[in-house]
């Protein structure tokens, strides 16, 4: 590494990403779920931090159907004498193929889900939910509730894709107050009154755009589709077989030709529940500021001004990756893509995967985190990156860990400084070797 | 900096490439299995019970 981009490196700063991430999890941005207010706030946030460190910015709206919005806290309690009231996300959580129970339903529990199941909840176990439901429906049961375990600090993770719809309530139990619970109806009636209010939504997410120009002048790049007009899904993209934007290879300073790389992370959560914070400060408030800040180092960076830099943060991540899924087929097919998901807990390694033509791209990711002192391990990333690599780009995904993952204890305090720079460190490093090679 | 020797691949960066990888996420059984093993570096998370067309797997 030149002694340039070793500068570039080491002007990472953490204390910038610290204040990204306290940013993302604040509450007026209330979990950042797709389609929600908390979410566009986020996304114009981040289009004028982006404008700031002179990215040509755009926003681009997609369409994302079947969300499920959990839209009131839901209840479960059991009747066996005296009264069980659960506590939502720590002893139970909805499910999200469950469907839509508004208000309370009292009902007997079953005592197997191999008997008469008319007017009753219906036991079932984790891999023998989808026959439960079955029966379920075709008894007219009063429901299912399935057994489902904790995370390591006790809470029930929130999701909001999932499943297709059934059509019983479903809620999972966690499972040592399952197995309570089936044993206590095993000797005596047990009545269980419950609620899931949990609906679906189609609606729309909005990715953010940067582009850096290598001439350092917003807006000027010769054939760039990017333009500084923010309004949402005025930019439709173009098939990559058009050329829509800049072609794979770019003249560089001199006529070098360079390489073109894309920098992404979520910037979408699981928002937040009814009477309950989510801040989703590592899943991916962390990732989205190790981006943030790789980008504003490398777009003032000689060695990087070789390199095609955009920026991609992506809404509808947790929707199912629809933000990706939405960019990826408008974009040439050797960028280098990047993407960040999770830089708050490092442990031992961080879980890199793979995908398209990405064996040098990886290489080169090898190399980096040599340079930057970042451990690497294949670790798998079900994230954005595989929607880019689906689509035939070299994607590679990060992860670099997420304590309290979509759980209320996943706050700001618990992103470690020194995870975020290696992350920062790691993507600057990296763009600044494809920057030699290009 | 320095240059150091404790970063880069532990083992074979060629096991990156996950055989079901490349549009295996969302809604692939592959996705859905990944809940058993940790995941972006994460603990594993357990609540899909199940594949669906739009699910991450256990990244979201």
């Amino acid at each position: 590494m030149t002694s340039t981009a070793r500068r570039a490196v080491d002007r990472v700063s953490a204390a910038r990403m610290r204040a990204t991430v306290h940013e993302l999890a604040a509450d007026r941005y209330a979990g950042r779920r797709v389609g929600t207010p908390g979410g566009r706030a986020a996304a114009a946030w981040l289009a004028a931090r982006l404008r700031e460190l002179g990215g040509d910015v755009r926003l681009d709206g997609f369409p994302v159907a079947d969300v499920r919005d959990l839209y009131a806290t839901p209840v479960l309690e059991w009747h066996d004498g005296g009264t069980t009231r659960l506590r939502h996300r720590r002893d139970f959580a909805e499910h999200l193929a469950s469907a839509d129970l508004p208000t309370p339903r009292t009902a007997p529990l079953a005592p197997s889900a191999d008997g008469d199941l008319r007017g009753r909840w219906v036991p079932a176990e984790p891999g023998d939910w989808a026959r439960a439901c079955d029966l379920a429906e075709a008894q007219g049961a009063a429901g299912v509730l399935i057994a489902r375990g904790a995370d390591a600090e006790g809470w029930m993770p929130k999701m909001i894709a999932g499943p297709p719809t059934r059509g019983v309530p479903i809620l999972a139990v966690r499972a040592d107050l399952h197995r309570r619970l089936a044993d206590t109806a095993a000797e005596r009636l047990v009545q269980v009154t419950a609620s899931t209010p949990l609906r679906r939504l189609d609606t729309h997410g909005l990715n953010v755009h940067a582009h850096f120009p290598r001439d350092g002048k917003p807006g000027t790049h010769a054939g760039s589709p990017w333009t500084t007009d923010d309004e949402p899904g005025a930019y439709a993209g173009s098939p990559r077989t058009t050329g829509g934007e800049p072609g794979p290879h770019v003249l560089g300073p001199g006529g070098g030709v360079g390489v073109r790389v894309l920098l992404t992370a979520h910037y979408d959560g699981v928002g937040d529940d009814p009477g309950a914070r989510l801040p989703a400060a590592a899943d991916n408030a962390s990732g989205v500021a190790a981006v943030l800040e790789a980008a504003r180092v490398l777009s003032t960076s000689p060695a990087a001004s070789r390199v095609e830099l955009s920026v991609a943060f992506l809404d509808g991540e947790e929707a199912g990756a629809r933000g990706s899924a939405h960019h990826a087929a408008t974009l040439p097919e050797d960028t280098l893509v990047i993407n960040l998901d999770g830089a708050a807990e490092l442990h031992q390694a961080a879980s890199v995967e793979a995908g398209g033509p990405a064996h040098a791209l990886l290489a080169t990711l090898d190399q980096a985190g040599r340079l930057t002192g970042a451990p690497l391990r294949a670790g798998a990333m079900a994230s954005d990156n595989r929607r880019y690599a689906a689509a035939g780009l070299p994607a590679v995904g990060i992860g670099m860990g997420m304590p309290g993952y979509q759980t209320p204890a996943e706050t700001p305090d618990r992103v470690r400084n020194d995870t975020l720079l290696a992350a920062a460190r790691l993507l600057v490093a990296t763009v600044e070797l494809l920057a030699r090679r290009g | 900096m320095t240059t150091q020797l404790s970063g880069g691949f532990i083992g074979d960066l060629n096991d990156a490439f996950a055989p079901a990888a490349a549009g295996g996420c969302c809604g692939s059984t592959a996705a859905a299995t990944e809940t058993a093993t940790t995941c972006c570096g994460n603990a594993p998370a357990d609540a899909q019970d199940g594949p669906s067309d739009s699910s991450t797997g256990c990244c979201g």
